[in-house]
C-alpha cells in the first residue's frame, strides 16, 4: 500500500520533461497548460488564486484528454503560525485567536480549546452553559451547511439555487447577531462556560428560526436532491469508497457520505449532546443506499440541517436554569489556570468534521504547546481518489464537496 | 475493546518498552454526564513502530487524528493521537502514543504503510520539528513555502525556532 495514497511526487509531475508553469497568481489567467513532449498528458495548475477556489491553495492536475489522471496539492500559501503565537498568550487571549482560525466554525475552535483546557484544570462547566454552547454550535452548523449548499450550486453553475440558499442563510445570521452581537464571529465560549446568556425573550426568536428552516426543508430537498441537472452533475462524481475514507482517516460529512458512521457528537458526546442521543447521518438513512459521491455529500449535509434544527429546538425547550460560567472574573480563571499542569485533548464535531486541539500546560501563564487540527486537514488526502478519472469540468465541485 | 483492555494488551506485547502509561478521565455534559477516557502511553523510540502495529492489529481501521508535540531542552517529544471505537455511540476513546527523541537522533519510521492517512501529519512534523521521517513516501514540505528558510523549525523553542523571523513592531526598518 506504500505510496498508493500519496500526491504525485515532484519528479512524476515533471516526467516527459515537462515544466510546470505558474498560474501567475492574481493576473487573472485561468489555467496555464503546457503540452507534454512526446506524450498526450498535460499538467494544469489551478490556484493559488483562482475563481473556483475559496482559499489560497494550488492544485496541480495531470490530465489525459478530458480526464484527470493524478492530482497534487500545495497548501503553503496561508501558514500564519497561529499555534506559535498562541504559545506566547494566556488562555483567555487564545480564545480570540482560536476564534479566528476559521471564519465559519469559530465556535468550534474556541470550544475545542476550552474543552482541552477544562480537562487539564478539571473545570466543571454549568449545565446551562453546555446547552447554550450546543445551541450556538448548531446554529453555526446550519449557517455553514447553507453557505456550502450555495457554494456547491455555484460550482455547478446553478446560481439561482445559490441565491435562494444564501438568502435563506440570512435568517440564521440575523438570529446569531441578536443572540451574540455579531453575525459571524460569535465570541460565545469561554473557559468554564459561555460569555452571554440566552434570555427568555430570545427563545422565541430561536424557535422561529428553527421553524423557518423546517418549513423550507422540503423546498431545499426539491432543489438540491430532486433536480435532474444537479443529479446528473453529481451522481457518480468524486466517489470516495468507504474503505478509502477509513484508510485516509476522513472525517465529518465527507466520511459519513461514504458510509462511515462517525460523528463526535455520537461517539464521544460532549456539552448537551449527552442528553440528546445524536446519531450520525449517512446516505443510507436519507436515500437508502450509499454511493460516496458528491450527491451523497449534498444529501448528508442537507439532512444535518434538519437534524441541527431538531437539536436546537430540544435544547431551547429544555434548557436548565443556573449559572452560565463557573467563574465570571477572567482574572480568577487565569489564576486557577496558572496552577494547572498536564496535557489535554479538546475535540468536537464542527460542520466540516472533527476539530482537534491538543494543549500542554506547565504551570506557566501561556500553554507550553498547542496543536490545532481542523477538519479539512484530515480530508485533504481524500481529494486524490475523488479526483482520479474525473472530468476537468467536475474539478470545482469535487474540490468544493469536502467543504475545504 | 475497553481502554483498560487496550492498555493491558499493549503492556503485555511491549513489556519494558512502555516507559509510562496512564488512563485519564474527564466527565462532561448537560444533565447527564459522559466520562471521556483517554490513554497516554510513552514508548521507547525502538518500540514505536511495534506499538503502532499492535494498535492497528487491535483495531483494523484505526483512526489517526494528528501528530502533536513540543521541544523541551534536548528532547523533542511527539504525540501520535489515535482513536478507538469510533462509530460506536459513547464508546470512542483516544490512545496517544508519546515518543521522546533526543536532538542528536531526530528520526522516526513512517507509519503510512499501516495508517495511510498519517501522511500529511508526517510531512508537517518533518518541516515543523525537523524530525526526519524514515521511509516517508512524499517528503516534500506541506504547510511551509519552499522559500521558507531551511533550518528554521516553527514549533521548536531553541535556536532553530522562528523567533529570528519575527520583526518587533517597534523596530524600524533599517
Amino acid at each position: 500500500m506504500k505510496g498508493q495514497w500519496c500526491f504525485m511526487a515532484e519528479k512524476e509531475t515533471m516526467r516527459h520533461g515537462k515544466q510546470r508553469l505558474d498560474t501567475g497568481a492574481g493576473r487573472g489567467d485561468e489555467e496555464t497548460m503546457q503540452h507534454a513532449k512526446g506524450g498526450t498528458s498535460f499538467t494544469i495548475s489551478i490556484g493559488p488564486v483562482h475563481p473556483a477556489l475559496k482559499e489560497p491553495i494550488q492544485l496541480d492536475f495531470e490530465i489525459e484528454g478530458e480526464k484527470v489522471k493524478n492530482a497534487d496539492l500545495r497548501l503553503s500559501q496561508a501558514h500564519r503560525g497561529i499555534e506559535w503565537i498562541g504559545t506566547n498568550r494566556n488562555p483567555i487571549q487564545i480564545l480570540y485567536l482560536a476564534e479566528r482560525i476559521c471564519g465559519i466554525c469559530n465556535v468550534c475552535h474556541t470550544l475545542s480549546f476550552c474543552r482541552a483546557v477544562e480537562s487539564i484544570a478539571n473545570i466543571e462547566v454549568p449545565p446551562r452553559a453546555q446547552y447554550i454552547r450546543t445551541v450556538t454550535a448548531e446554529l453555526e452548523r446550519i449557517h455553514s451547511h447553507m453557505l456550502w449548499a450555495g457554494v456547491a450550486a455555484h460550482e455547478l453553475g446553478f446560481d439561482s439555487v445559490m441565491h435562494y440558499t444564501w438568502r435563506a442563510r440570512e435568517k440564521v445570521l440575523d438570529t446569531i447577531e441578536i443572540l451574540t452581537g455579531n453575525r459571524v464571529t460569535k465570541g460565545m465560549p469561554t473557559i468554564g462556560g459561555v460569555r452571554r446568556d440566552f434570555p427568555e425573550k430570545h427563545h422565541k426568536r430561536i424557535l422561529e428560526t428553527v421553524g423557518f428552516y423546517k418549513s423550507i426543508f422540503g423546498k431545499l430537498q426539491d432543489m438540491l436532491l430532486h433536480d435532474p441537472v444537479i443529479e446528473a452533475r453529481t451522481r457518480g462524481i468524486g466517489v470516495l469508497k468507504k474503505e478509502e475514507a477509513l484508510a485516509l482517516c476522513a472525517v465529518g460529512p465527507t466520511a459519513r457520505a461514504s458510509g462511515v458512521k462517525r460523528d463526535v457528537r455520537q461517539d464521544e458526546p460532549y456539552a448537551a449532546y449527552c442528553d440528546l442521543g445524536v446519531r450520525a447521518i449517512t446516505p443510507k438513512e436519507v436515500l437508502g443506499e450509499v454511493h460516496g459521491d458528491v450527491f451523497d455529500r449534498i444529501a448528508v449535509r442537507l439532512a444535518e440541517v434538519a437534524q441541527s434544527a431538531d437539536i436546537i429546538e430540544h435544547c431551547v425547550r429544555n434548557i436548565p436554569e443556573g449559572k452560565i460560567v463557573f467563574e465570571e472574573k477572567p482574572i480568577k480563571v487565569l489564576a486557577q489556570l496558572r496552577g494547572a499542569q498536564g496535557e489535554g485533548i479538546g475535540r468536537l464535531e464542527a460542520p466540516r468534521g472533527e476539530v482537534f486541539h491538543y494543549v500542554k500546560m506547565t504551570g506557566q501563564e501561556a500553554p507550553y504547546a498547542w496543536k490545532v487540527k481542523a477538519p479539512t486537514y484530515s480530508n485533504l488526502l481524500s481529494i486524490l481518489p475523488m479526483m482520479r478519472e474525473a472530468q476537468i469540468a467536475d474539478i470545482p465541485i469535487i474540490a468544493a464537496s469536502i467543504d475545504p | 475493546m475497553k481502554p483498560d483492555a487496550v492498555l493491558k494488551d499493549l503492556q503485555k506485547k511491549l513489556g519494558a518498552n512502555i516507559l509510562e502509561a496512564r488512563i485519564a478521565e474527564h466527565a462532561e455534559g448537560g444533565k447527564k454526564k459522559h466520562v471521556a477516557k483517554s490513554i497516554w502511553v510513552k514508548v521507547g523510540k525502538s518500540a514505536f513502530k511495534d506499538a503502532v502495529a499492535e494498535l492497528c492489529k487491535m483495531h483494523p481501521n484505526i483512526y489517526f487524528a494528528v501528530i502533536s508535540g513540543c521541544q523541551e531542552g534536548d528532547i523533542v517529544e511527539l504525540n501520535y493521537h489515535f482513536s478507538f471505537n469510533y462509530a460506536e455511540p459513547g464508546e470512542e476513546f483516544f490512545v496517544t502514543l508519546k515518543v521522546a527523541l533526543p536532538k542528536s537522533g531526530l528520526s522516526l519510521p513512517t507509519i503510512t504503510n499501516l495508517v495511510p492517512g498519517a501522511l500529511i501529519s508526517e510531512r508537517e512534523t518533518q518541516e515543523m520539528f525537523g524530525v526526519r521521517i524514515e521511509g516517508i513516501p512524499d517528503p516534500r514540505r506541506i504547510f511551509l513555502d519552499d522559500g521558507f528558510p531551511q533550518g528554521v523549525f516553527p514549533w521548536r523553542r531553541d535556536e532553530t525556532g522562528p523567533q529570528k523571523l519575527v520583526k518587533k513592531i517597534n523596530e524600524a526598518d533599517e
